[in-house]
Formats: structure tokens, C-alpha cells, sequence
């Protein structure tokens, strides 16, 4: 049993997390990951995010949703779960400098609405492997945009050509991290 | 930047190339890293993409014309979401025989800025027919490329060209994986750039 549940947290960090196994890259991470110190901020606020509405997500599909037949609301229904929880984040850490600062870029943000989907096609058996799923899915987030920041922050001064400065060091950079993260799965995965 | 003196066509062109929202300022990337798996997949999310920046625009204009009334972004999304439930119901068989995740990946243009920039930023003060044009060139304009990364995605990876065996093998399986869609999304912005410096 504690198998399964080493598995889903792993699968959530290495096989599942939105920005680097399913290139959902939203348009704000490229210029908040130059350097670690914006990155940690913004990465903590997607974490934060990641697992507030991709549980929510996943109670609400399974309880609501899909028992109701009214899996047509799904979308509309997420957007308002990220709304209710970037408020709720918001009033939470009110205090702390950097999620606030960062919060802003996660009114609409693909990586977040992209995780609540895909938690719930991913479908784990039950609510304990979802939540850990879900957590695996905000660490990972996390630790690749503070990873993607040190890397940039290391290689990109280097490159002096400007057609690589920006998105293409970025994505370069991420499809590097998407080798190194499927290495790892394989050693869990099957 | 859009100036009152350019033309419709203008800035059709204008969006189309030496500003192309994808290739020039990143919007709407992750539609070239996860929707081009297969040439199938980048059509129909490009032009469900294109239809939502059209209908956006369009909504934006008439609310600023008639009303003086400007969207808010909350409303445009929550819009957008609708009409890509009604696409999904409608194009439901489609959209299963397409590779995995590509409803997810269209679900996610609700949250995408590609899809609302040109309705916030120049629709809602414009004639009809300049932000029919804006709004059309800025969507052709991502279709475009998503179409051009698809095709040599499909080709390195499946050995396929717009559904057609070229290879018997194909000579970079991993093209169609997130990594390709990565590395050839790299390649188009930096070609883009270099094409874009040399020009007169």
C-alpha cells in the first residue's frame, strides 16, 4: 500500500507536473525564471496554487461533477476554483512579499487549470493517492522553475548569440530538464 | 504597436509575420510545445485558436462600440470557456481520434493571453473591420507556425508528412515527444530572430 502511495507522489513530481513532462508553459515563466530569486517566489505561488485547486479539482469532478452528469461545467468550474483560490492564497499569506508580488500572474494561468486537468484524467484509485499526486505535481512544479532559474542563471550570460537569449534558452533549457526527469521516472515507472 | 495610419491589411500582415505573437513575444507558446504532436492536432487546436481570438475581438469591439464598455478579462475567459465546451461537445469523435490530452490542451486556451491580447489591447477602440483584420492576422499567424513545428515533428518523429509515410523509420522518434516539441518551438523563434535582424 505504502508503494502506491511512494509511486503517486513520485509519478506527481517526475511523470505528471505541467511545465516540463507536458510543456504547458505559461507565457509569465520565461522572464520569472532568469534569476532564483524571482523564481523562488513565483514557483512557491504555483505550488501553492497547484495544490489548492488541483485537489479541489479532483473533489469536485469526483463528488459533484461527474455523479450530477454535469461534466460540461468542468472548465468553467475550474476557472472559478482558481479565481476562489488565488483569492484565498492572497488573503493567507498576505504578508509574505514574495507570493504576493507573484500572485497576480496566476489569475489565469495554464500550468494551474493545466494540473487540475490532468489530475483529473489521470484518475488515481482513490483520495489519498490523488492528494498525493496532486503534491507530487506542486513539488515538481517548484523544483523545476527554481532549477530552471540556477541553470539560466549559470549558462544564459554565457550565450552571446541574442537568437538564443529568452524563449529559446528557456525552452532549450526545459527540454534538457524533460530528459533528466524521464531518467528518473524510469527507474519507478512500470 | 499598431498605429491609426496602417491599413487592415497592414496589420493582417503585421501579425501574420514580422510580429507574430508566438515567434515574437512567446504568447501562446506551450500551443506549439504540446499541441503539435501530429499535423491533425495542430490544425484543429490552431484554428479552434484562431476562432476564439476572432470571436474575442469581435465581442470586445461591439461592447466598445455600442456601449463603451470594456470586457473585463474575468468575463472574456469565463466566455471562452463556454465556447470550448460547446467545440468539444460538438467535435467530441474528432477530438478522440486525436493524440492524448489534446482536449486538455484546448480546454487550456481559456487561460491562454494569446487568446485575449488583441480583444484588451486594440479591439475594444477600433473599427470593425481593422479588428476582424488584427485579430485574424494574429491568429493565422499561430496556426502558421504551429503548423510548420507539426510537420517537422510529424516527419522526424512518426517518419509521417501530413498523414502520409515518407520514412519507413523514423530518424528522430523523440521529435514527437515534449522534447522535440521543446527543441523545435527553440529552433523556429531563433530562426524567426535571425531572419527578423537581417532584414533591410
Amino acid at each position: 500500500m505504502s508503494l502506491d502511495y511512494s509511486l503517486s507522489l513520485l509519478s506527481g513530481i517526475f511523470l505528471l507536473q505541467p511545465l516540463i513532462s507536458f510543456g504547458l508553459v505559461p507565457s509569465s515563466s520565461q522572464s520569472m525564471t532568469r534569476h532564483p530569486a524571482g523564481a523562488l517566489g513565483y514557483g512557491l505561488t504555483g505550488g501553492l496554487m497547484i495544490l489548492g485547486l488541483g485537489s479541489s479539482a479532483w473533489l469536485l469532478h469526483q463528488l459533484l461533477l461527474e455523479p450530477l452528469r454535469l461534466k460540461f461545467m468542468e472548465l468553467p468550474v475550474l476557472l472559478l476554483a482558481m479565481w476562489v483560490w488565488q483569492r484565498l492564497i492572497g488573503r493567507i499569506f498576505s504578508r509574505f512579499r514574495p507570493i504576493i508580488d507573484c500572485l497576480p500572474l496566476y489569475f489565469l494561468n495554464l500550468a494551474v487549470l493545466g494540473s487540475g486537468l490532468l489530475l483529473i484524467h489521470s484518475a488515481p484509485d482513490g483520495i489519498a493517492q490523488a492528494l498525493l499526486r496532486c503534491t507530487g505535481m506542486a513539488l515538481g512544479y517548484i523544483l523545476s522553475t527554481i532549477l530552471m532559474a540556477f541553470f539560466r542563471e549559470r549558462a544564459e550570460p554565457k550565450t552571446t548569440s541574442r537568437p538564443l537569449q529568452g524563449w529559446p534558452a528557456f525552452l532549450l533549457a526545459g527540454s534538457l530538464f524533460w530528459l533528466g526527469w524521464q531518467a528518473i521516472a524510469s527507474l519507478f515507472k512500470g | 504597436m499598431r498605429l491609426p495610419s496602417e491599413s487592415k491589411q497592414q496589420l493582417f500582415i503585421k501579425n501574420l509575420w514580422p510580429e507574430n505573437a508566438l515567434l515574437y513575444s512567446g504568447a501562446g507558446i506551450f500551443l506549439a510545445v504540446a499541441g503539435t504532436q501530429s499535423w491533425d492536432q495542430a490544425f484543429f487546436l490552431g484554428s479552434v485558436c484562431l476562432g476564439l481570438i476572432i470571436a474575442n475581438s469581435l465581442a470586445s469591439h461591439l461592447c466598445g462600440d455600442l456601449l463603451r464598455y470594456r470586457i473585463p478579462l474575468w468575463a472574456l475567459s469565463l466566455g471562452t470557456a463556454i465556447m470550448l465546451a460547446a467545440v468539444d461537445a460538438a467535435f467530441a469523435h474528432k477530438i478522440a481520434r486525436l493524440p492524448e490530452h489534446t482536449r486538455t490542451v484546448m480546454y487550456l486556451l481559456a487561460a491562454c493571453p494569446a487568446v485575449f491580447s488583441r480583444a484588451r489591447s486594440f479591439s475594444h477602440g477600433t473599427s470593425t473591420g481593422r479588428a476582424l483584420f488584427d485579430s485574424a492576422g494574429q491568429g493565422t499567424g499561430i496556426l502558421m507556425v504551429m503548423l510548420l513545428v507539426s510537420l517537422f515533428r510529424e516527419l522526424l518523429g512518426t517518419g509521417k508528412m501530413a498523414g502520409s509515410q515518407l520514412f519507413i523509420l523514423p530518424p528522430w522518434p523523440l521529435a514527437s515527444s515534449v522534447f522535440g516539441g521543446m527543441v523545435l518551438t527553440a529552433l523556429a523563434i531563433m530562426l524567426f530572430r535571425m531572419i527578423g535582424r537581417n532584414r533591410p
